[in-house]
């Protein structure tokens, strides 16, 4: 194998990879404010890249006006999604709210296949040009553009959480609620914000991928699992565990391409999760916070 | 009337329904509502009276069908043998990774079922020697009994009708044994049921594996009725509107099961100008549900029996 072709996984790995951190995270910032698992995560990330497609090609908007709007349109829908359902069953048990946000993901992949059809939707590159080349790899812009704009998102979450009070107000609810709540804080507003940045986390992730993989109406639950898989790999309710476990899970992904046919990509990453699972619940670099994390999802 | 006297009596209703309902649309579907209810009492028992989750019932539905249909295109062998092969290969294949998974609980034991029914419909689409691939199998033959071929809507409605009864007969009388109270012990707490001597790991794989094969003899039987088969049928949404049906008809009581494949067969055709996309109507239904009552239509009914006749509360078939 050339020095090429292994830039080449290199870089397609960590170019889906920041994809699947950004679904992780999300799944993160919910279950720190809830201790729930929305099943619904991978919608967000799905209506992300197939509203953006529709926004720049059936009605013309300029690709960044239309990237923000999506973002606060899809991050809306994830606030009213709490409003409207699980913060009023907060105490509903786990099978409960399981088949609840099952119900929303339907939900939703049904409502974009009855709006927008069954075909991939596409948009263009945000912006035209030759790729790069870096030791023999061809790096797409849009990946490029994938990669910077994860770790600007990250960095920027990270950044909300040390520096921001309402930041700190959401890390203080994850830490300990019950004590968050004794100091005052607002939790359920906290939970609404969550809900706010996880969705918006997904949309932003589903629509820069779109111009590289396209947008269907079902893609949403594979890459909830992938972004489960992700945050579960790098140790559950961990910011930096999501980040590291959606890099390890992309570039596992397309190395298995070397040595599989493509059709098998997604179960690698399955095969992933369920070793994960199995073998080491807590993840790669769980401590006693993430053991904690594993014993309430397995409750 | 006893829960037995009122399901034969449901069971007697339900086999002459076809008299009413001859046009082979409506037949069609309540041969659908017979395969649905043989997956779906698995399912009730696994989920609702054990408290395991499985969103991977879609893998054990292709493996009976898939097994059942390659041995009876490929070798010749009788589909009623095949149908037999099946449903023990999808409840041997659910009883050997139910062991290992099942130590997973709630939201793990979720994805990781899930995973197992994305990674079955990767295989039967890849394994293109076997499975053929994505255009799947065809020419699939009708179950013969040796006097009788089952090959009309009518005939598969006995069939698979009587196989239905059989098996919720048997499921309403299962969930009065020691044996379900153990499951249902161990759904409320496992410590408890460890306490008292129940081995835990054992009993979920057992539950599990029953599941598993009664979704393998569904498909065993969806496969020989249909003629054909392909990836398209056994989807993650396949597992996943099944565990919604069931949620909606009620689980925690067998009852519930029957209401939620009638309605998983019907509901598509209700709706059937939303094509595909009818699974809006149960995402929808679920959430709106379960905010208010996450006992399902089954718990609404005993609600409104109890509140219209108090004495018939005690008999109401949600209690079995």
């Amino acid at each position: 194998m050339s020095i090429a072709t292994i830039m080449q996984f290199i870089v397609s790995g960590v170019t889906i990879g920041s994809v699947y951190a950004l679904v992780g995270l999300g799944f993160n910032l919910i279950f720190n404010a809830t201790d729930i698992i929305n099943f619904a995560q991978g919608e967000f990330v799905m209506l992300g890249g197939v509203l953006a497609a529709i926004a720049i090609t059936q009605w013309h908007w300029p690709t960044a006006v239309a990237l923000i709007a999506v973002a606060l349109a899809v991050g809306g829908l994830g606030a009213l999604i709490d409003f409207a359902t699980i913060s009023r069953v907060r105490h509903a048990s786990v099978m409960t709210l399981v088949m609840i946000t099952l119900g929303i993901s339907v939900f939703l992949k049904t409502g974009a296949l009855l709006a927008v059809g069954p075909n991939p939707l596409y948009f263009p590159p945000f912006t035209q040009g030759l790729p790069l080349r870096f030791f023999g790899a061809v790096i797409q812009l849009q990946a490029l553009y994938v990669v910077v704009i994860g770790i600007v998102l990250m960095c920027l979450l990270q950044l909300f959480y040390a520096r921001s009070s309402l930041g700190r107000e959401m890390l203080a609810c994850a830490i300990d609620r019950e004590g968050a709540y004794l100091m005052g804080i607002d939790v359920r507003l906290m939970v609404r914000i969550s809900f706010f940045l996880s969705a918006l986390l997904g949309a932003i992730a589903g629509a820069m991928i779109t111009p590289l993989t396209n947008a269907t109406y079902d893609e949403g639950f594979t890459l909830a699992l992938k972004g489960f898989a992700a945050s579960a790999l790098g140790g559950f309710g961990l910011s930096s565990g999501a980040i590291v476990g959606g890099l390890m899970l992309g570039l596992i992904e397309s190395i298995s391409v070397a040595f599989l046919p493509s059709g098998w990509k997604d179960s690698v990453a399955l095969i992933v999760l369920i070793v994960v699972l199995m073998a080491k619940p807590s993840g790669l670099f769980g401590g006693r916070q993430e053991r904690r994390h594993t014993e309430v999802l397995a409750r | 009337m006893s829960s037995t006297q009122r399901a034969l009596l449901i069971a007697f209703v339900w086999l002459v329904l076809p008299v009413a309902f001859n046009q082979s649309a409506t037949l069609n579907l309540l041969v659908f509502s017979d395969i649905n209810l043989i997956q779906a009492i698995g399912l009730s028992l696994l989920f609702g009276y054990a408290g395991q989750i499985s969103l991977g019932q879609a893998g054990f539905y292709a493996i009976g069908a898939y097994v059942s249909s390659a041995l009876a295109l490929r070798t010749g062998l009788p589909p009623i043998a095949g149908m037999f092969v099946g449903t023990i290969v999808a409840g041997a294949v659910g009883y050997v990774i139910g062991r290992p998974v099942l130590r997973l609980r709630g939201y793990y034991l979720a994805m990781v079922t899930a995973a197992f029914g994305l990674i079955v419909h990767a295989i039967i689409v890849e394994w293109e020697d076997v499975t053929g691939g994505y255009s799947g199998l065809t020419g699939i033959p009708p179950i013969n009994l040796g006097v009788v071929t089952i090959d009309s809507p009518l005939r598969m409605f006995y069939f698979a009708g009587t196989i239905a009864i059989i098996v919720f007969l048997l499921a309403l009388r299962m969930v009065r044994t020691p044996y379900a109270r153990a499951m249902q012990t161990m759904r409320e707490s496992e410590a408890a049921a460890r306490s008292v001597g129940v081995n835990i790991s054992k009993l979920k794989a057992e539950v599990f594996a029953l599941a598993a094969g009664l979704s393998g003899l569904a498909g065993a039987l969806y496969a020989h009725y249909i003629g054909y088969i392909s990836p398209d049928s056994f989807t993650i949404d396949t597992s996943i509107n099944l565990l919604l049906a069931l949620v909606i008809g009620g689980v925690g009581s067998i009852w519930g099961a029957g209401i939620g494949a009638v309605l998983l067969s019907f509901l598509p055709e209700w709706l059937h100008v939303l094509k595909s996309a009818y699974g809006i109507a149960f995402g929808a239904i679920v959430i709106v549900l379960l905010t208010i009552e996450p006992g399902g239509l089954v718990a609404i009914l005993v609600s409104i029996q109890e509140r219209l006749l108090p004495k018939a509360a005690l008999d109401a078939p949600g209690k079995n």
